[in-house]
């Protein structure tokens, strides 16, 4: 194991020639890349790139084909999964919950790593829970069934849940999906907060770039499984990336406010033009 | 601050607690006066004194001892045990395989229960003597028979990784309608005993004596410790497999663990009472309602709903039987009496339906 793990910076998650994928579909090969502690990632690149799925190997929600994925410099695979759970949650990216749910037991459904089976059935972790609740101002919403919020407060319900768990690490799979402009901006706020605030690492895959690139520290972009840009947004969010990866012609601009790089798209370029 | 927020969700928690127990509290209630009703009414009227003095061993006539120690008291308990389990099955099932539709009776374990009972009742036809066994060998083929069903469905679904609930779902319809045809097949060998075996398809609770319940009990015993395991497991496990993931579960471990607590549930249940319909999947959906979707209460509730329906049915199929209400009084042309089965398809048809127009209009 010595020499393989990733050591740049503090390693909070990564991977080592990792192959993702399903069996004979393999998405990306051979994909190492380390994620610093403290750092906010975005996950950046076209729909079918890999980002998702690369994302959930890093999770374990899928094993890799071949290659290693550490948490602090320890094989994943080979940890407790419980363990796991209480250093690393992950949001996903569709969520299931029966009718009749209320917010408030979806979300004490956060402690099970931490209290264990047997004792999830009287522990209710008053403490870690209601700290979820209030950070995605779901005070009012508790006892409502999860079934009947609207999208902005489904998407804050499982992100209470995720929140529930406690957890140094934060992997979010398209959070902001299905969500109107003001939601989208509310979750990824509350998402910069908690890492700036509490120093939660966070790696998110992200469609909009611009939001990307004003949220995050560090945008790594994906084509075909493969790394095509990694770093902070002002080099990653280029027209030449914006050309390769997503196949548009498009300005990129500075936000007059937070001096983050911004896209404006205008056409997209026909389909074999773009070889060089 | 921390305790302000450890403060807001206690108080959350004590909201939803008081109205559960509430809940809880009245359903225990209603069972129990279903229960005293049962013993109360028959071919003999006993009244609620009369029926304390006969279950403190000093009837006033001998023959209430018999009719209430012997007759009518094992059959309610055995009523209410076995909607128990029926219906906390059914809650397990549907939490674990996320359908509404899922069942004891929707995914085969029911059929297999009565496949091997009426197999059991056909083999031993015509053996002299073999009636005396028949009260244990039937039952034991019967929760045989429901373990294999459940097993084979586990199975059948079982690709690479896992059992999809999906899949578990389409093997389950497919493995039982299979298992009802092999039971119609056998009914035709056999010829005749088609009453008693009738009782089996579609589940009743006549001639059940104190020997069924001493069979029903040690089952009920060894599901305790699974349910105790099964709830907190199912709660993680029903948001779906990469939450369960995510909260550190192993998910297709849990998901085999929760599905074999349902299926001896389910079995023990079928196991002696027979192929009861819709109990299994009318109870959860009744108890959802009432107590919500955790399983801690879920189970709880459904546990009670379904006590309080078989037990309510089988007094109505018994109260149907009575020459005391002649206007009403339905008998087989054998002169047996209707069975519970019956009664439960017969609610539970509709409720069926409305199930399936209720979700149908909340999709919309």
């Amino acid at each position: 194991m010595t020499g393989t793990e990733p050591t740049i910076g503090h390693p909070s998650i990564g991977a080592d020639r990792v192959s993702a994928g399903y069996r004979g579909h393999e998405v990306s090969r051979r994909l190492s890349l380390s994620i610093a502690q403290g750092s906010l990632t975005a996950l950046v690149g076209p729909n079918g790139s890999g980002k998702s799925t690369i994302l959930k190997t890093l999770a374990r929600l899928i094993k890799p084909l071949s290659g290693s994925v550490y948490l602090d410099g320890k094989d994943i695979g080979r940890l407790p999964t419980r363990e796991v759970a209480r250093r690393m949650a992950i949001l996903p990216q569709v969520h299931e919950a029966p009718p009749e749910l209320t917010v408030l037991e979806l979300v004490s459904q956060g402690r099970f790593p931490h209290v264990g089976a047997l004792k999830m059935l009287r522990h209710s972790d008053d403490e870690a829970v209601g700290e979820a609740i209030r950070l995605t101002r779901l005070e009012h919403l508790m006892d409502r069934s999860v079934d009947t919020l609207s999208g902005g407060e489904h998407q804050r319900a499982w992100m209470a849940l995720a929140l529930a768990q406690q957890t140094d690490l934060l992997l979010l799979d398209e959070p902001t999906t299905f969500l109107d402009v003001g939601h989208q901006l509310d979750l990824l706020g509350l998402v910069s907060r908690l890492n700036r605030d509490h120093g939660v690492t966070v790696v998110m895959v992200l469609h909009d770039l611009n939001h990307a690139a004003r949220f995050a520290d560090r945008m790594i972009a994906i084509l075909d499984g493969e790394v095509v840009a990694d770093g902070p947004p002002t080099e990653v969010l280029t027209p030449g990336l914006l050309r390769e990866c997503f196949g548009v012609e498009a300005s990129v601009v500075k936000d007059p406010r937070t001096g983050a790089p911004m896209c404006i798209p205008h056409t997209t370029i026909p389909p074999g033009n773009d070889d060089s | 601050m921390t305790a302000a927020t450890a403060g807001l969700a206690r108080q959350g928690v004590a909201r939803s607690t008081l109205r559960y127990r509430w809940t809880v509290a009245v359903l225990a209630v209603v069972l129990a006066v279903l229960m005293l009703l049962y013993v109360m009414l028959g071919p003999v009227l006993i009244a609620p004194d009369l029926v304390i003095k006969a279950l403190a061993g000093q009837p006033e006539e001998p023959l209430h001892r018999i009719a209430v120690r012997e007759v009518r008291l094992p059959r309610a308990l055995m009523a209410a045990l076995a909607g128990a389990m029926l219906s906390s099955s059914g809650a397990f099932l549907q939490s674990v395989l996320r359908n509404p539709l899922a069942a004891p009776a929707t995914v085969g374990i029911t059929q297999g229960a009565v496949l091997g009972a009426v197999g059991a009742l056909v083999l031993t036809f015509g053996s002299e003597g073999a009636l005396n066994d028949l009260n244990t060998l039937v039952p034991l083929a019967a929760m045989a028979g429901g373990l294999v069903a459940g097993g084979l469905v586990y199975g059948l679904s079982y690709r690479r990784a896992g059992a999809d609930p999906l899949r578990l779902i389409l093997t389950g319809v497919i493995v039982a309608a299979a298992l009802s045809a092999a039971t119609s097949f056998l009914v035709l060998l056999s010829g005749s005993h088609t009453d008693s075996i009738i009782r089996w398809l579609v589940g009743s609770l006549s001639t059940r004596t104190w020997e069924h319940l001493v069979f029903l009990v040690p089952v009920a015993a060894l599901a305790v410790p699974l349910v105790v395991a099964a709830i907190p497991v199912g709660n993680v496990l029903q948001l779906g497999d990469a939450t369960a993931v995510n909260l550190g579960l192993r998910a297709e471990l849990a998901r085999a663990g929760v599905l074999a607590t349902a299926v001896v549930l389910a079995a023990g249940a079928v196991s002696v009472v027979g192929g009861i319909a819709f109990l299994g999947m009318m109870g959860p959906h009744l108890a959802r309602t009432l107590v919500g979707s955790d399983l801690r209460r879920l189970v709880v509730g459904s546990a009670l709903v379904g006590a309080i329906i078989l037990v309510a049915a089988d007094l109505l199929a018994r109260t149907f039987s009575l020459d005391w209400l002649p206007l009403l009084s339905i008998e087989t042309e054998s002169g047996s009496r209707v069975p519970v089965g019956a009664f439960t398809a017969l609610v539970g048809a509709p409720f069926f339906i409305y199930l399936v127009r209720y979700l149908m209009r909340a999709q919309a």
